[in-house]
């Protein structure tokens, strides 16, 4: 089940929107150690203060953070946000400088617990160019000790099945990505950790990639998927994680995102003059407006449309349009993103 | 481990890689046997000042078809060093390490099982190269017409000769294997193994009395000619050992301490 709870952190630490809500939960609920009060299962990725730094620069800085079990999470951020330098620290490519955690309910220091319950795709598909597809994958399949017989299923699986024999450096880059996502699902994973699965593919592509996703996600794999294609996110994940300069600034269900009132009234008047009525009720209420010819847009939440046509007539304004404009994720990502970079 | 050195034969039992390491592997140490051959066949005993370092009696000696393997040890190392090199180097030019981290993420077990994989792929290259260099020394005496009358043991004098080109080969793989994952680049490694193999360490030696007796080409030489009047072969042996183990400990210490970033 995924907790309908989301956070919002500053890059400052201190709490600025908490949508966690903590109060009057269920004694069955428990805390994780990046201190996200969920329900069980546990979570299949669980991180505090994970730290990594490459000289001067600081790619990941003290970040805490949680994916439940059986969730699609999408973690986003800006280029350079740190989701790469994260994911490889996930999958013990990358040694932190600071942190702990499990994955899988396994120590994060101890990766060869876990791997062979996870599938990933870090980055663009590396692979060898003279080997063919079905070798590099059987190569794959017997260093990891899986079953030969899962080489053909995930070539199927991602379509491949005609080219299969042919070498690597042959395939398409959309092809090549296909055999990354095979690679990625030959031990039949709990957990799919996925680098901009999407990169390189068509739009059938895309869909396909979506359509896989969600398929293994109603078997219960938990992925974490990273994408600058935001509207995909929003289309499958049903959890976020949003890095900017290496700290995470958002954590929860999607929904929660959107839900702090991120939304726009666009609002006309019978006379024009009533702008000026409606412009002054929402500052009033400490909401920003600003006129757009005939109109005035108001940055609020869609419940404040009551309100604001209430206290409108009050004045003697009469408005003639409302109309409730929800911000996209996209819109929400800059927003948060530019709040947080100085 | 044995995941490790199963998965890398898929990559070492194609035509390719065949062909890349058995056709010179066979090919040199026969040409350099024809060679020695044509130059020693007329030559009873080097005379003072003489180039030569092969007469006529070495070739009529009990492992005198074997005589091109101990002329051309030193390219045979350098093809099995550049082998290992390329294997271990073509990992960070095509960034698959990560692939095989996330599959096998105990490094110094991944390291391990691939080098022995790509060491018993090279001995079998080595068969190759002995059985081509004896079969160049058995056409080439009857073409010379030289008495082969003393070529009675062939198979112990063929067995010990594999043998130590084997040995040898262990010393040059792992530090073949060291160079690549110390440099992360194929051309840097092959160059590096090539110019330390050949130029340095025949300049060292020319430079330094008892070269011969530490550098480690000259030991991997020295064993995978049995034995050297400076070198006896178990000291030679021990000290590949020595060599290989440093070579080993480096390797793996490095492996295990770098993040994969490629």
């Amino acid at each position: 089940m995924i907790p309908p709870t989301g956070e919002y952190v500053t890059m400052t630490r201190a709490p600025r929107l908490t949508r966690t809500s903590e109060q009057g939960q269920p004694a069955s609920k428990h805390r994780t150690a990046a201190g996200l009060a969920m329900d069980a299962p546990p979570a299949a990725i669980d991180v505090v203060g994970l730290t990594k730094r490459f000289g001067d620069l600081v790619a990941v800085d003290d970040l805490s953070m949680t994916v439940p079990a059986g969730v699609v999470a999408g973690f986003v951020g800006p280029n350079g946000a740190g989701k790469t330098t994260t994911m490889r620290m996930l999958l013990g490519l990358v040694t932190p400088d600071a942190g702990t955690g499990t994955v899988l309910g396994q120590p994060l220091s101890e990766p060869h617990r876990f791997l062979r319950r996870v599938g990933a795709l870090i980055e663009s598909p590396a692979f060898y160019p003279s080997l063919t597809g079905r070798q590099n994958l059987r190569l794959l399949a017997r260093l990891g000790g899986f079953d030969p017989s899962r080489v053909d299923a995930v070539v199927d699986t991602v379509g491949l099945t005609t080219r299969g024999n042919d070498p690597y450096h042959t395939y398409s880059l959309g092809m090549k990505q296909r055999l990354g996502i095979a690679a990625a699902l030959l031990p039949q994973p709990d957990l799919l950790v996925l680098d901009e699965p999407a990169n390189g593919l068509d739009p059938a592509g895309i869909r396909s990639i979506r359509e896989l996703l969600a398929s293994l996600a109603s078997t219960g794999t938990t992925i974490l998927v990273s994408s600058h294609l935001l509207a995909e996110v929003e289309a499958l994940c049903s959890w976020m994680i949003l890095l900017n300069r290496g700290r995470r600034v958002y954590q929860g269900a999607i929904e929660g995102l959107g839900a702090d009132g991120s939304s726009k009234l666009l609002v006309r008047t019978v006379d024009p003059g009533d702008l000026s009525i409606v412009e002054h009720v929402a500052t009033a209420h400490g909401y920003t407006a600003a006129r757009d010819a005939d109109r005035i847009i108001i940055d609020g939440p869609a419940d404040f449309g009551g309100t604001l046509n209430a206290e409108t007539m009050r004045r003697g304004g009469v408005i003639r349009e409302l109309a409730i404009e929800a911000t996209s994720l996209e819109e929400r990502f800059f927003a948060i993103t530019s709040e947080e970079t100085p | 481990m044995i995941n490790a050195y199963r998965a890398e034969w898929v990559r070492l039992l194609r035509v390719r890689t065949l062909l890349a390491v058995g056709i010179p592997l066979a090919v040199f140490p026969a040409f350099i046997t024809v060679l020695t051959f044509a130059a020693g066949a007329g030559t009873p005993a080097p005379g003072p000042g003489s180039h030569l370092t092969v007469s006529l009696s070495d070739l009529t000696a009990s492992d005198g078809y074997l005589v091109g393997i101990d002329q051309s040890a030193t390219v045979i190392g350098v093809i099995v060093m550049v082998f290992v090199a390329v294997s271990f180097g073509a990992d960070y030019t095509y960034a698959t390490l990560r692939n095989l981290l996330v599959r096998e993420p105990r490094r110094t077990r991944l390291l391990t099982g691939r080098l022995l994989a790509i060491l018993t792929f090279t001995a079998a290259g080595l068969v190759l190269a002995v059985v081509a260099a004896g079969a160049a020394g058995w056409i080439a005496a009857a073409s010379y017409d030289l008495s082969t009358g003393a070529w009675e043991s062939v198979v112990p004098e063929t067995i010990a000769a594999w043998g130590a080109l084997l040995a040898a080969a262990l010393g040059w793989g792992t530090v073949g294997a060291a160079l690549a994952t110390l440099l992360r680049s194929v051309p840097t490694a092959v160059a590096v193994c090539v110019v330390w193999a050949l130029p340095v360490e025949a300049s060292l030696s020319a430079a330094w009395d008892s070269g011969d007796r530490w550098l480690p080409g000259a030991v991997f030489n020295a064993v995978a000619a049995q034995g050297t009047d400076s070198l006896a072969l178990t000291t030679a042996i021990a000290l590949v050992v020595v060599y290989a183990a440093i070579a080993h400990v480096f390797t793996a210490r490095l492996f295990n301490s770098r993040d994969v970033l490629a």
